[in-house]
């Protein structure tokens, strides 16, 4: 049973940052609240203030900005993304990549940033932002600063905002001209969260990867690029050697756990499963 | 077959559009003026002695209006599913049960409770609860629970088992080894399964000044629940009334008495009235599931498949607690030794105590945890022997006519060859069972069939009433002890009502389960109601038919064996222009004769009508996974004249959707200090809409006389399949043969792995 | 128990509620405890399993997952809302005839899930379906009724029905 609290709703994100500032421990940044209010009914954490974000204006906004960039404002629901023609069209990873989110009640409120700033391990978003190279506009109660999502998760359920910090908006870059991407999730309901999730995005030329980023959740206490296994395909076919080659050093790099869906020891190997499988899917959409 | 008006009619749900709108009323909807809101304090720990307890800061809240701890509990023992039991059981009953015991020994225990004016209030008391908890060393599984200088979860019962393992043997099982040419010998473990109706519990009680208690309670089990209260409250029976309101689902976790005590003896204690209701973690973690098992199964077999032994010996966890343990082993016994005939038979079940929560009911009680194995088992026997699954079974199994070797009953019915058949025809047996899948993922065919008693006769003296007014619209109201929990029960026995009096379903109004109201029956569990309150209620529904009929020779003036029932309409034999209806000669009744036209009955059945199935499924496996998909499934069963045969199919599919959960993937799970490690939809994995197959199901519908207008049990049977089933076909698919439940990835994949190490060919 | 409440305006079922709530509580207690539409239910406390889905503005969402304070100004639609001058909304008429609803006590977060699904998709696939409701379970039913159901009103719906 969620404890007595006092709902504030800020006009603007550096009001937001102030009222994090002033209230500290005793103050949590609400967005679609899709991960928090059960929190709270389970009494995991009691703040005394919720501080929304949904009565900033703008701030839920999903736009393309002049350098051919994706804004994805801290208020917009997974719902706003997966129905936007500007997403699917120029962004398909990420529409693929959402609609994995869990069921459609969530998606309906919950936020792609929410899903950042919790970051659950499990969660689906972060492979594919880490594959996109993503950055976050983060704003404290001093300023203003960007940071790669790459550099963003620090450790289990752990980020790099400070406590008087508010995640504004995602910058996703254009994906390269030619690149094929893939999610590939793997849970055993629909609702659950990732036992693994894998995120590439792949260039081929004339039957060779030109590029390839591989990022994975579930896997580890936090979302991360298998950065050796992207090496070892580089300037190589994707021929089972090569395959096996990266799935191996992706596995190698993951810090399995347990938890209820799955040991580390068989989460570690589906690692290496559906690091080749997303390496397929995605190699077979870049030959299409 | 004989077609009847309404019987064997999809009558639609008589509670229907109520539920599609809302209008019914749950358990966890009910208020009442002054009413108070309670919490459970429950215990961190799996084993401690409980020392003092302060509950000042807690009665210090404003709004708190009742605290009980350790000093407020009745001094009496309990068996939370004592009643209805011969006095020939009741001497070995074990109660071993206190509202608020001096001793926790799970993690979850209640140690006190709050009563205060609204939710938030009464768990802030929780909190300032402190209680002193002296730990005490605590044992986990039954293998550690038997062992040597294990830890005793009660003093009472030496080695954790409780009371005598249940024993039965019959010819020589060795002997019947040795003759054997196949004797295969394997361990199989069954886990844990949590029923998650989706109501959790939720109980409102409320006493007058007379001392007299009205309880409002998601049961299954109204008048045992008054029963087993009248001895933790000190009361007499006629002083406590259960009403069920509907109830959100049961499927075995509402079977015995849970926050009912609790609930009563705060009401008590705060003069008003107290609603507690549990959080879905409560629910996970506190309240019953099925016992986890592990079996040892030794059957041989002759060359031609005839069997020559079964020797099964079975451990069920059944945690702090017996309640329903013994029962579970006793009805395994049954299970164990009824689908097939072999004329050596070994059985040993012990029930043991663990620091877990306790086991209790759940669908599929007592076939679970020795139908997967023996399934499993009848699959091997027929590889060894170069059988086909489907032949060795036939070969086998009971056949009207028989007697069953536990309980003596002869089989009157039995539609298991024509299920076999049937099932195997539809899903295209014989073909894919030839078909080797190769690649990563591949697929199988695979099979089992399940035998179920309806009703624990004769375990419990099985017994239901009914009673039926007549009202003078010709409408009848049926009084029933009977307990909805959502498998439709009242419309089943309205259908049977409606059948004999000629009516429609739509005239016969049904009021259930209500202790003070309608006459008694043991509950909803076991596959019992349609067949055992069903014949109650028909004898009930004659009756009243009698009655009708004496009113309408005096108002046409004919003898009563001249009288024809034709449609709802009375006619003298040969003169169908003067008829009556039924509704006429109610009236007449009532105002002109001045007679009240009423019937009772109560019935206890000869035997327990055994219903049969042969459930088929195709299932993909992921060999680099470990995956189990199931995609279709073919389900035949063998139900006795189908009452209401949309209900029947609603029964087996939603049977089969929670077979697969607890086959693949549902397995409550604890950490090294007893409390669970799943105990939350979102980790304890209940199939959602994505793992639903395609589903075919065949009735098969041989007349069992016992029963009314044939009628069988199907509840409980429809669960059991799965396991076996998708196990038999993982095989077939892979040739790795899976022997723990669940069959998840993970333990598949062990298989897989295994197999391969020993170069098994698939 | 004098905990502070604010004022909260929503539209529930077509007519303006106003009433003062303490921000703590959610949309389905609101619903449920003050408003007396117990057709929203609560089958865990986790965002699970779908028992309190309403409509909020259209779409649907489990109510124990919302602050009311977070509906402000909001449209809600329950079940009680659905039936509309004594008749049953087809997708009810369709859950009655194929025997969708065994306990029922999921069965009005099944309908409005269902009617989100088909305001936007009306004439879903039998996968579209199964993929819509996996944030609704059902312990009974194995959800095949539930899903020829959805299926039976689609088709009603389509054919001019309300």
């Amino acid at each position: 049973m969620i404890e007595e609290v006092e709902f504030l709703e800020p006009a603007s994100v550096e009001e937001a940052a102030g009222l994090l500032a002033r209230h500290g421990d005793e103050a949590k940044l609400i967005a679609g609240g899709q991960t928090l209010i059960p929190m709270l009914w389970q009494r995991l954490i009691t703040p005394r203030y919720l501080v929304s974000l949904k009565s900033i204006a703008g701030l839920s906004a999903v736009e393309k900005d002049r350098q051919g960039n994706l804004l994805v404002g801290a208020g917009a629901t997974h719902r706003t993304m997966e129905t936007s023609p500007l997403v699917r069209e120029g962004w398909p990873l990420l529409a693929e990549t959402i609609e994995k989110v869990a069921a459609p009640q969530i998606r309906n409120l919950g936020t792609l940033v929410g899903d950042v700033c919790h970051s659950d391990y499990g969660a689906d978003p972060p492979a594919a932002l880490l594959v996109m190279e993503a950055r976050a506009r983060i704003v404290g109660s001093g300023g203003e600063r960007w940071l790669p999502l790459d550099n963003f998760f620090l450790d289990l359920y752990g980020t790099a905002l400070a406590p008087d910090e508010v995640l504004a908006q995602i910058e996703i870059p254009a994906v390269p001209d030619g690149a094929a991407t893939a999610y590939l999730k793997y849970c055993l309901r629909a609702m659950d969260p990732a036992i693994v999730g894998v995120a590439v995005m792949l260039s081929m030329k004339e039957g060779r990867c030109q590029d390839a980023r591989i990022a994975l959740n579930g896997a580890s206490p936090v979302p991360y690029r298998a950065r050796l296994a992207e090496q070892a395909l580089k300037g190589w076919p994707l021929d089972e050697g090569h395959i096996d080659e990266a799935a191996r050093l992706a596995q190698e790099q993951a810090e399995p756990m347990s938890d209820s869906h799955a040991s580390a020891e068989y989460r570690g190997r589906m690692v290496n499963v559906f690091v080749k499988r997303a390496l397929r899917a995605a190699e077979e959409r870049a030959s299409r | 077959m004989t077609e009847y008006q309404s019987v064997g009619k999809s009558v639609t749900r008589l509670e229907a559009l109520d539920k599609v709108t809302a209008e019914t009323k749950y358990g966890v909807d009910l208020k009442f003026p002054g009413m108070l809101y309670a919490r459970i304090l429950r215990s961190p720990y799996s084993h401690a002695r409980i020392g003092r307890i302060d509950t000042s800061g807690a009665a210090a809240l404003p709004g708190v209006r009742a605290i009980l701890t350790t000093d407020d509990s009745p001094p009496v023992s309990y068996n939370a599913v004592y009643s209805g039991l011969s006095d020939k059981f009741v001497k070995h009953l074990v109660q071993d049960q206190r509202v608020f015991d001096e001793v926790v020994r799970y993690v979850g225990e209640p140690v006190a409770a709050v009563a205060a004016d609204d939710p938030l209030i009464a768990e802030r008391a929780l909190e300032l609860i402190d209680v002193d908890y002296e730990p005490l060393p605590d044992v986990f599984t039954p293998e550690d629970a038997l062992a040597p200088g294990a830890p005793l979860v009660h003093d009472e019962s030496p080695n954790n088992i409780v009371g005598r393992p249940i024993f039965f043997q019959m010819g020589d099982v060795e002997k019947g080894l040795a003759e054997a040419d196949v004797v295969l010998q394997e361990r199989y473990t069954t886990p844990r399964h949590q029923g998650t109706p989706m109501e959790p519990h939720v109980c409102v009680a409320s006493w007058d000044r007379q001392g007299k208690v009205t309880i409002w309670t998601s049961t299954q089990i109204p008048f045992r629940v008054r029963f087993v209260l009248a001895r933790v409250l000190g009361i007499s029976e006629g002083r406590i009334r259960i009403i069920m309101p509907q109830v959100g689902g049961g499927f075995g976790a509402k079977q015995e008495v849970s926050i009912e005590p609790i609930c009563a003896l705060l009401a008590k204690k705060a003069g008003r009235p107290v609603k507690l209701e549990l959080s879905r973690s409560e629910e996970f973690a506190c309240t019953t599931t099925r016992h986890g098992a592990i079996m040892d199964l030794r059957m041989g077999a002759r060359k031609d498949g005839t069997l020559t032994a079964m020797d099964g010996r079975l451990i069920l966890d059944t945690g702090a607690y017996v309640a329903h343990g013994l029962g579970v082993a006793t009805l395994a016994s049954i299970s164990f030794t009824g689908i097939y005939r072999c004329p050596n038979l070994r059985y040993e079940a012990k029930v043991v105590y663990t620091n877990l929560s306790t086991s209790g009911a759940l669908r599929g009680f007592g076939q679970y945890q020795v139908l997967f194995p023996v399934e499993s088992h009848m699959d091997m026997l027929a590889e060894r022997l170069g059988m086909d699954p489907l032949e060795i079974r036939m070969k086998n199994h009971i056949q009207v006519g028989e007697p069953d070797p536990r309980t003596r009953f002869i089989l009157e019915s039995c539609g298991l060859d024509e299920c076999i058949e049937e099932g195997a025809r539809r899903i295209g047996w014989h073909k894919k069972r030839q078909q080797r899948s190769e690649g990563t993922v591949r697929r199988g065919i695979g099979m089992s069939c399940i035998m179920d008693v309806s009703g624990a006769k004769p375990f419990l003296p099985e017994q239901s009433a009914a009673m039926i007014k007549c009202n003078e619209d010709g409408s009848v109201t049926l009084l029933t002890g009977v307990a909805d929990t959502g498998q439709g029960i009242r419309t089943a026995l309205a259908q049977i009502v409606a059948e004999e009096l000629g009516i429609g379903a739509e005239q016969v109004h049904v009021t259930a389960g209500d202790t003070e109201i309608t006459p008694f029956d043991l509950g909803n569990y076991a596959s019992r109601t349609t067949y055992v309150a069903g014949m109650a209620v028909r004898k009930a529904a004659a009756e009243v038919k009698s009655k009708l009929s004496e009113a309408a020779s005096e108002m046409l003036e004919a003898r009563l064996e001249d009288l024809v029932w034709e449609a709802g309409r009375i006619y003298p034999k040969g003169a169908p222009q003067k008829a009556v209806s039924v509704p006429q000669v109610a009236r007449y009744a009532q105002h002109t004769k001045a007679v009240s036209i009423m019937g009772t009955a109560t019935h206890t059945p000869p035997h327990n009508a055994p219903g049969f199935q042969a459930h088929f499924v195709e299932v993909e496996v992921d060999t680099e996974t470990g995956r189990v998909k199931v995609q279709r499934v073919v389900a035949a069963n063998d139900v006795g004249k189908a009452i209401n045969p949309q209900d029947c199919e609603g029964q087996i599919e939603g049977g089969i959707l929670q077979g697969i959960g607890f086959a693949l993937s549902e397995d409550l799970r604890f950490d090294e200090s007893g409390h669970p490690i799943n105990a939350r939809f979102s980790e304890y994995e209940v199939p959602g809409p994505d793992w639903v197959p395609e589903i075919e199901t065949i009735l098969v519908e041989p007349i069992e006389p016992t029963g009314a207008y044939g009628a069988k049990g199907i509840g409980d049977i429809v669960v059991t399949s799965m396991a076996p089933s998708i196990a038999n076909a993982i095989y077939h698919a892979t040739g790795a043969r899976v022997r723990r439940l669940p069959l998840s990835p993970e333990n598949v994949l062990q298989a897989l792995d295994e197999s391969k190490g020993s170069g098994a060919a698939g | 128990m004098n905990r502070k409440r604010v004022p909260l305006t929503l539209t529930v079922n077509g007519e303006e509620v106003s009433l003062n709530v303490e921000p703590r509580q959610t949309l389905l207690e609101v619903l449920r405890d003050e408003l007396d539409l117990t057709g929203a239910r609560r089958g865990c406390e986790e965002n699970f399993c779908g028992a309190c889905t309403v409509l909020l503005d259209g779409v649907a969402v489990h109510s124990c997952s919302v602050l009311a304070v977070q509906a402000q100004g909001s449209k809600v639609t329950t079940v009680e809302g659905l039936a509309a001058d004594g008749r049953l909304h087809p997708l009810q008429e369709a859950f009655v005839e194929y025997g969708a609803l065994q306990c029922g006590y999921c069965t009005p977060g099944m309908v409005l899930s269902a009617l989100a699904l088909l305001t936007e998709k009306p004439r879903p696939t039998e996968g579209q379906i199964r993929e819509h409701l996996i944030g609704n379970l059902c312990r009974c039913t194995g959800y095949v009724k539930i899903i020829q159901a959805i299926q039976a009103a689609a088709a009603k719906m389509e054919g001019g029905a309300p």
